[in-house]
């Protein structure tokens, strides 16, 4: 190979080589554009900040029934101006209820603040109600979207996991508003909550039922 | 025979000479690197710039195509360097979109044609480059407009940082 192409061939060789080379690079911008971008998300939250319940008042003025309301699983906070400016006030994921020594007909009021803590508006898309003890099972008969939404929790006594209108629908619930509607970050809006003792509600017992509010970023509603 | 590798010696020395002549006009042709002011850096002038860099949401504004305020996209070119620009978006959500233009000016002598356009992002963002940018051809000191569209998918975890590349070169 040497003695073909010669001292001369060679160099010429390296020569047009790094020639190439210099083309090459200089055929290219020297410099690329580059665009760096970053994209920091929102979060999302809602949740209860405060709970009041009440009960209708009982035949000839008596105290009878009982009622209890409290927020539970603290899932966030929320900023509030008082009592002093940058005080942070939890935001909870739930309400526990709890009802004793009730009767058929024994009404409740649950009156409840609901927060947007995130950064996204929000919508209320439902609660999720249950009973913690798994004593009884909720079904809707008005569902959400629907505002006011209906529904009643029943008891399977004959143990035949039908449910019996007559003699198993034992508390009825009625959410009164905020389904569907949108709360702003930082924001807040009053739910109302009706509960009413049925016939077959037990004598001597306590009933505890649990709500969950849902909801969904605004723009996916 | 000596007579003979003489000949191709001579042969050899010319044909160098003859490449050593087209190098070097095509050295006097890329003047502007040369040029007095101009950077030693190999092609330092020579490089299409961003001259102009815009995002369609704006802090204060309505998040395109929706009914609020939530999200807010900030752009600009490198004060230091035109062929460096930044796109800042926060507060986004799924669902969030965005444009960002901009404009390339060729600030060579020479011709260019835009032949890569590389985007990276991960899955939770989806970064579209303006697909006519490719093969788009700028004379010397012509302007091409061009476009990014980012939108937010609903893969995206909330209070969480993502970064993307888009990458503009050319011969």
């Amino acid at each position: 190979m040497k003695g073909r192409l010669g001292k001369f061939g060679l160099l010429f060789l390296a020569v047009a080589l790094c020639l190439a080379l210099t083309g090459a690079g200089f055929a290219h911008w020297s410099q690329t554009l580059y665009i760096e971008g970053t994209v920091e998300t929102g979060s999302f939250g809602i949740g209860f900040w405060e709970v009041l319940c009440s009960e209708e008042p009982e035949v000839e003025g008596k105290a009878v029934g009982n009622i209890s309301c409290e927020m539970v699983n603290q899932k966030g906070e929320k900023w509030e101006p008082y009592p002093a400016p940058g005080y942070w006030k939890p935001v909870y994921e739930k309400i526990l209820v709890t009802i004793d020594n009730a009767y058929p007909c024994y009404s409740v009021h649950i009156v409840h603040t609901v927060v947007n803590f995130g950064t996204v508006p929000a919508i209320v898309t439902s609660y999720d109600m249950s009973d913690p003890t798994g004593e009884l099972n909720f079904l809707w008969t008005t569902a959400p979207p629907a505002s006011p939404a209906y529904g009643y929790f029943w008891k399977d006594f004959n143990g035949d996991s039908v449910f019996d209108p007559v003699t198993e629908e034992v508390i009825n619930v009625k959410l009164v508003n905020l389904i569907g509607e949108q709360l702003d970050p930082c924001s807040e809006e009053k739910g109302e909550m009706d509960l009413h003792l049925k016939q077959p509600a037990e004598q001597g017992h306590t009933y505890h039922i649990l709500a969950v509010i849902t909801g969904v970023q605004w723009n996916k509603a | 025979m000596a007579e003979k590798k003489n000949v191709t010696s001579k042969a050899w020395l010319a044909l160098l000479v003859v490449v050593l002549c087209c190098a070097s006009l095509s050295y006097g042709c890329s003047s502007q690197a040369m040029s007095p002011g101009s950077s030693l850096q190999q092609g330092g002038d020579k490089d299409p710039i961003f001259t102009s860099f815009s995002c369609n949401d704006p802090a204060g504004t309505i998040d395109p195509g929706k009914d609020k305020d939530v999200g807010c996209c900030t752009c600009g070119i490198d004060s230091a360097n035109a062929t460096n620009a930044t796109v800042t978006i926060g507060n986004a959500y799924p669902g969030y979109d965005c444009r960002i233009n901009f404009t390339i000016q060729n600030t060579d002598d020479d011709e260019i044609t835009i032949t890569i356009v590389n985007v990276t992002a991960p899955s939770a963002i989806s970064v579209i480059a303006d697909p006519d940018l490719m093969g788009t051809i700028l004379q010397p000191g012509a302007n091409t407009d061009g476009f990014i569209d980012v939108y937010v998918t609903d893969s995206a975890t909330q209070s969480t940082t993502y970064t993307f590349t888009v990458k503009i070169d050319g011969d």
